[in-house]
């Protein structure tokens, strides 16, 4: 999994599940904080249809925070919202799965956990709503059907 | 993987210092101490580090003296450019490069001029130079860690008025501002 993905199962988490997610492996190594964490905003652009002219969506609160742990490693952590202490937390554990030797466990611990969460809260959204959708080409073959 | 230092805990500490040099440049010649300091990266001294801190951001290019451990933290913190001597906003030297090498600005934006901040080994040394000019109610004299030709490349400087270039003296946590508009003589 690369550094992108595991940050984005990461930022989708909430605090408590990953506060949950370390209880059962040692815990993270000292720190200390480079920036943040800090609140700030980013403005999010949009592309109607995926292909028109990108345009100013509109501004989105986040969090972000970056650390530098007692080997060295820098992580950084961002969120949306304003949770200080989640973009911590994400930023310190980003630090420890660049370590080729701790990765396989807060990986096997923390990220696979959270994914498998997420993937499958994001299927019982999408099965409400396909319960729900409309299928335009069956009325257009229905038409073409009549004399 | 260079090893990144923290900045300012706060954005409280840059206005803060922020506010020390505005009194610096008010008050020229003063030691002025800066508030908050942070742990430098390797090859400059703390007040430098906080002045760029302060006052670099995405417009200003820096030219740094050793570009290699400092680079990445100024990019980190400031998201400053890194510019050649002669480019940049503000230069950052412990050996003082010309002041007509620097950039000067010009007759109708005199504020592109450079601010040099240039490290030296302590503020209270040196020979006593007689500062005279605006923020200062009457000439005072006061040990200038600059040498000879720096005077003289600064009387030069007096003459292209308004072009020119600022000076921050930094040393520790303190540093004392030069304004171009200051004139500079032997005591």
């Amino acid at each position: 999994m690369s550094r992108a993905a595991w940050l984005g199962v990461l930022a989708r988490a909430t605090c408590a599940e990953l506060a949950a997610c370390l209880a059962a492996v040692p815990p993270l190594a000292g720190f200390v904080r480079l920036r943040g964490p800090e609140i700030g905003m980013s403005m999010v652009r949009g592309r109607i249809g995926g292909g028109g002219p990108p345009f100013n969506l509109g501004e989105m609160t986040i969090a972000r925070c970056s650390i530098r742990d007692e080997a060295g490693r820098i992580g950084h952590g961002y969120a949306a919202g304003r949770d200080r202490d989640l973009v911590e937390l994400i930023a310190r554990l980003d630090a420890v799965l660049q370590d080729e030797a701790l990765h396989p466990l807060y990986h096997e611990a923390v990220v696979v956990p959270l994914a498998a969460a997420q993937t499958a809260r994001r299927a019982a959204a999408e099965a409400r709503a396909a319960a729900t959708e409309v299928r335009f080409f069956t009325l257009s073959t229905m038409r073409g059907d009549l004399p | 993987m260079t090893r990144l230092e923290p900045g300012f805990a706060s954005p409280l500490a840059a206005q803060a210092c922020f506010r020390a040099l505005l009194t610096a440049f008010g008050a020229p010649g003063r030691i002025v101490a800066l508030p908050h300091v942070v742990e430098p990266p390797a090859g400059l001294s703390p007040a430098a580090a906080a002045v760029l801190l302060t006052l670099a951001d995405p417009a200003t290019g820096v030219a740094l003296p050793a570009q290699a451990p400092a680079r990445d933290w100024l990019a980190f913190h400031t998201g400053a450019p890194l510019a050649a001597p002669a480019d940049a906003a503000f230069c950052v030297a412990a050996a003082r490069p010309a002041l007509a090498s620097l950039r000067q600005g010009s007759e109708e934006v005199p504020e592109d001029g450079a601010t040099l901040i240039l490290d030296v080994p302590a503020l209270d040394a040196g020979r006593r130079r007689r500062l005279a000019g605006p923020g200062l109610a009457a000439p005072v004299t006061v040990p200038l860690p600059v040498d000879g030709a720096f005077v003289a490349e600064w009387r030069a400087q007096m003459r292209r008025a308004p072009c020119g270039i600022d000076v921050l003296l930094c040393a520790g946590h303190r540093v004392i501002a030069l304004p171009r508009s200051l004139s500079i003589e032997e005591a």
